[in-house]
């Protein structure tokens, strides 16, 4: 084995033996190092709450969905304590929006397509968003 | 020593058990992801689809039918059952009787390679009847009506027949069935109803909503257009 080769092992071995060694004694070197803190940059400029637009979304059931049950449950989130109207194709019904802004309701449907209209009132304000579903009774 | 050595060959043996284990979780891995794309790629080959649309062309075993969005090529497959709502019964129809400009909705499979859905059910969709909504201005008991000014300040009078169904929705109660008498000028109502043909802005009722004065405003009856007779100015003589 020539020299170089030695050399070489060695200088190898001893930075595996660095390594090893701050992986054991590294954690406990790191807990008795003196905390540095970073100088902290105090922001001056506040946050102005933006006013939520009122607004209603249709959480289910789903755009284009394909149903095989006559009764379809409308759910969505509104602004709390709003009127809701669910209206289907056949029958339409109307309920309170929850504390959190829920709100849940049942509407039949016909075969064919479905227009799903759900309108929120709150006094003044108004929204709406409609959902189409499809609703057959045949096993496809 | 020894123990220099120890925790040398304790690192190398761990790292590679680490190396090993990672080597077939990574796998296992990139196995279970080429099983869900497959599995994906399928579904998005084949699923079930519905449109809704008129017909355009027809033929023996495909017709066009025109979407909001697009002309959609279907094909009728041997096992297709084709259905229309007559005089408030089901029929059963055949694909012969499914014609130019009938209003469909077309249940299948639809494939996305060919951009073409094999159809196993079509509905010959009759007319849906249409919604409308807003704040009651004026009734009239005389006639049956009220009117209705919509969000978008159009105003359009309600025939209340003898088959339109009426509810009133209040927060404690819910919604109960009502009468007539119980829809309020400054009430908001949802209609659902069919336009009256040939007379523009009248529509007949069939379900009616009252979910009440949601502003406590009572808003003043807008005047109705209405034909008045118009004076042709008469040239007088001079002199």
């Amino acid at each position: 084995m020539n020299k170089d080769a030695i050399l070489a092992t060695l200088i190898g071995f001893g930075i595996g033996l660095l390594i090893t060694g701050l992986l054991l004694v590294g954690p406990n070197i790191t807990k008795s190092l003196p905390k540095i803190k970073l100088p902290t940059t105090a922001s001056t400029t506040t946050p102005t709450p933006t006013p939520s637009q009122f607004t209603v979304t249709i959480e289910s059931p789903l755009a284009e969905a394909i149903e095989n049950s006559t009764d379809v449950l409308v759910s969505g989130v509104t602004s709390p304590g709003s009127t809701v109207v669910i209206a289907g194709s056949v029958d339409d019904t109307a309920v309170v929006a929850q504390a959190d802004g829920k709100y849940a309701g049942k509407v039949t449907l016909t075969e064919g397509k479905n227009d799903i209209i759900v309108t929120s009132y709150q006094q003044t304000k108004q929204a709406s968003q409609t959902v189409t579903v499809y609703y057959t009774p045949e096993s496809l | 020593m020894k123990k220099l050595l120890l925790i040398a060959s304790a690192l190398l043996l761990t790292t590679s058990v680490y190396a090993q284990t990672a080597t077939s979780s990574s796998e296992k891995l990139e196995n279970l992801k080429d099983r869900l794309a497959s599995a994906a790629t399928q579904l998005r080959q084949s699923q079930k689809r519905a449109i809704f649309g008129t017909v355009k062309v027809t033929s023996v075993s495909t017709i066009t039918v025109a979407t909001k969005t697009s002309d959609m090529k279907i094909e009728l497959m041997d096992t297709i059952s084709v259905f229309q709502m007559i005089k408030g019964k089901r029929t059963t129809l055949t694909t012969d009787q499914v014609t130019k400009g009938d209003t469909v909705v077309v249940f299948g499979d639809y494939d996305t390679n060919l951009d073409i859905l094999k159809a196993q059910m079509i509905f010959i969709q009759g007319s849906i009847p249409e919604r409308l909504s807003g704040t009651i201005t004026e009734t009239s008991k005389k006639d049956y009506t009220i009117t209705l000014s919509t969000p978008g300040e159009q105003s359009y009078i309600v025939d209340f027949e003898t088959m339109t169904k009426n509810f009133s929705f209040t927060r404690d109660k819910g919604v109960k069935k009502a009468g007539f008498s119980q829809l309020i000028v400054g009430d908001t109502v949802h209609v659902l109803e069919t336009p009256e043909p040939k007379i523009a802005n009248r529509v007949s009722a069939i379900r009616i909503l009252d979910i009440g004065n949601l502003t406590g405003a009572t808003p003043t009856s807008t005047a109705t257009p209405t034909a008045k007779p118009t004076v042709k100015p008469t040239s007088t003589p001079a002199g």
